[in-house]
């Protein structure tokens, strides 16, 4: 596998990119999505040895950081989903120009299927769809990541030194900036993404969808249900994965990453 | 509700956290962090897991250490939001 690192130019900023090549011939490209705050540092190994997977499998693979995350320039202070659609258009743009002729597929670890699933709309000629665990509702999310941030408040005080997660979407309402173990979560970016619904969405090229997930009881969660209801409600033709490990994200166990790489890999 | 909640919630956290270990390994008045190992992301696991089980909100105020300490505080808690 040939590993290209670079910097690729989106308006006045720069998005970090590692592009892993097949060794052989490829008519593909996987363009990969991060998950954001501590589930995108948790998740780079699972991003790493797909490459190589997939790079083994003649299928070239780009994983980027979107503009204030990871290497890429600008903070999350600034961030706004319209600046990261730019990111997602300007990663497509540099791929055709570079590796002409090649068909797209996708792939999306939480967070990163809303970027991803806004992508989809435009992107041609787009082929499959990979979805792990995606985070399809921000006003969910939302909760999540401010109810996780309690609960380290509590591991650490002993106590939440917040009141509620209901405080903190307050503050976020009144204009304050949130800290997301070290990241900051801004009004603006929450702003931007609230708006966001899966069923507007307008994805014309038809791609093959395969949603992952990785739970405790090895079925589908409601959430996944409501997300595959929402998903076939669209024409889009989606097959299902159900892993009974733990959620690589969250590192309970990073052992159990191979086995969510290998069915990933091998329906891309 | 289950007349032996502790055993359901034992259940609970092995599934949820895939521990290697039966119900019976777990002790109620244990301290779940000091002789289990959980850590924030296992206790974030517990927290869902009590809001899917038992349909518990969280008011304001009520994250505190001391209610994931042990299978027995635990229990304590939840019954004490059935009331």
């Amino acid at each position: 596998m040939i590993v290209k690192r670079q910097f690729i130019d989106c308006d006045n900023r720069q998005l970090y990119a590692i592009i892993n090549l097949p060794e052989h011939d490829y008519s593909e490209f996987v363009i990969c999505f991060h998950p954001l705050f501590e589930e995108k540092k948790l998740s780079h190994r699972f991003f790493v040895e797909l490459a190589g997977k997939l790079a083994a499998q003649n299928k070239a693979s780009i994983l980027f950081d979107l503009s204030g995350c990871g290497d890429s320039s600008g903070t999350m202070a600034d961030a706004i989903f319209t600046d990261w659609q730019a990111d997602s258009q300007a990663i497509v743009s540099f791929l055709k120009s570079n590796y002409p002729n090649i068909h797209f597929s996708l792939l999306a670890v939480r967070f990163g299927a809303i970027p991803a699933l806004h992508l989809a709309q435009t992107l041609q000629p787009l082929k499959k769809i990979a979805l792990i665990d995606p985070v399809t509702d921000f006003t969910s999310y939302l909760h999540e990541q401010l109810q996780q941030k309690l609960v380290r408040e509590m591991m650490t005080f002993g106590e939440s030194r917040t009141e509620s997660v209901d405080s903190l979407l307050a503050q976020l309402d009144a204009g304050k900036t949130i800290d997301l173990d070290g990241t900051e979560l801004t009004p603006a970016l929450c702003e931007s993404l609230a708006d966001f619904n899966l069923s507007q969405l307008q994805v014309s090229a038809l791609p093959e969808i395969m949603l992952i997930q990785q739970t405790a009881q090895g079925i589908l969660t409601a959430a996944g249900n409501q997300l595959l209801d929402s998903l076939n409600a669209m024409g889009l033709p989606t097959s299902i994965e159900c892993l009974k490990c733990p959620p690589f994200w969250k590192l309970f166990d990073q052992k159990a990453v191979g086995t969510t790489i290998n069915s990933t890999a091998n329906w891309l | 509700m289950s007349e032996n909640l502790e055993l359901e919630l034992k259940e609970m956290l092995i599934e949820r956290l895939f521990l290697k270990m039966q119900p019976d390994d777990i002790e109620n008045d244990k301290n779940l962090m000091n002789d289990y190992g959980i850590d924030s992301v296992c206790v974030m696991e517990m927290v869902v897991g009590l809001e899917e089980m038992y349909g518990i909100t969280f008011e304001p105020g009520e994250f505190k250490l001391d209610y994931f300490q042990s299978i027995k505080n635990m229990a304590d808690f939840v019954r004490s939001k059935q009331k």
